[in-house]
């Protein structure tokens, strides 16, 4: 029997890391809660480098610019918290944490789920729509 | 007389876009570690890049539906920043062409904008050459 087709969208974001200074807050995560409030519910997936989006680490999201310390810059964990907070589903695919290193796992933000590697494709009939952002 | 741009220790150039990766990041930390070490540098910004120093970007970045009343400098205010921190070992130059050519002929007074043709003067002034990103 054919998966039934739910109105929520897949949201994959496959590159990370697009401008840190220009961007600041304006980086591609800060699109997803409002995606979710649009649609009828938004799934969201980190592959390749996005992935570790859904890490815990020590990174002070500021820079030093010549006299000036920006501390305006994007903080993408921040971001995946509180995309999580507002009911987001997060999936990263397990092959993805491997290729960060062998702790990375451990190192999973609470709630963020882990599925088998090329498993999302296998989902995309369920979704109404698939976006790549 | 003609116009010569300023010897510096290190030109770089800057071919590669704003908003794809960690480029322009990557090299304005960059101008700060040689800057710190007592070099002069030169910036030499083409296609999208020139958009970094352009006045329309203005002081601010748009705000943030997310955090209001936070204040987010624009690209061309941290560049000008930069600049008028070094008025005597930092020089920024956007390719004229490129600029016409993306609609940022209007850059902030800081920044002079050289005809391509003039490109291998500022080559041949610079102690080394960097290419960062690709037109």
């Amino acid at each position: 029997m054919p998966e039934t087709t739910t109105a929520r969208w897949l949201v994959m974001i496959e590159r990370a890391y697009r401008g840190a200074v220009e961007r600041q807050f304006a980086d591609v995560l800060s699109l997803i809660t409002e995606l979710h409030r649009q649609s009828g519910g938004t799934d969201l997936a980190l592959r390749g480098l996005a992935a570790s989006y859904a890490l815990t680490t020590d990174y002070e999201p500021a820079l030093r610019i010549g006299g000036r310390t920006l501390d305006t810059l994007p903080d993408p964990r921040a971001t995946v918290r509180d995309i999580l907070a507002a009911g987001v589903t997060v999936l990263v695919e397990e092959p993805d944490l491997t290729t960060l290193g062998r702790t990375a796992a451990d190192r999973l933000l609470p709630g963020v789920r882990v599925v088998e590697g090329g498993g999302l494709a296998a989902r995309w009939s369920s979704y109404e729509q698939v976006w790549f952002l | 007389m003609a116009w010569s741009p300023p010897p510096t220790d290190v030109l770089l150039q800057l071919l590669g876009a704003p908003h794809q990766t960690e480029l322009v990041s990557s090299a304005l930390r960059l101008t700060t570690a040689l800057l710190g070490k007592g070099a002069r540098v030169q910036v030499w910004a083409c296609g999208d890049a020139t958009r970094l120093t352009w006045t329309g970007l203005g002081e601010t970045k748009p705000r943030n539906y997310g955090d209001w009343d936070r204040e987010y400098p624009s690209a061309t205010r941290i560049v000008r920043e930069l600049l008028t921190d070094h008025p005597d070992r930092l020089y920024w130059y956007v390719c004229a062409f490129c600029a016409e050519e993306r609609g940022t002929a209007d850059q902030i007074p800081q920044v002079r904008r050289r005809p391509m043709f003039k490109y291998a003067e500022h080559v041949a002034v610079a102690g080394k050459c960097l290419s960062l990103g690709v037109h």
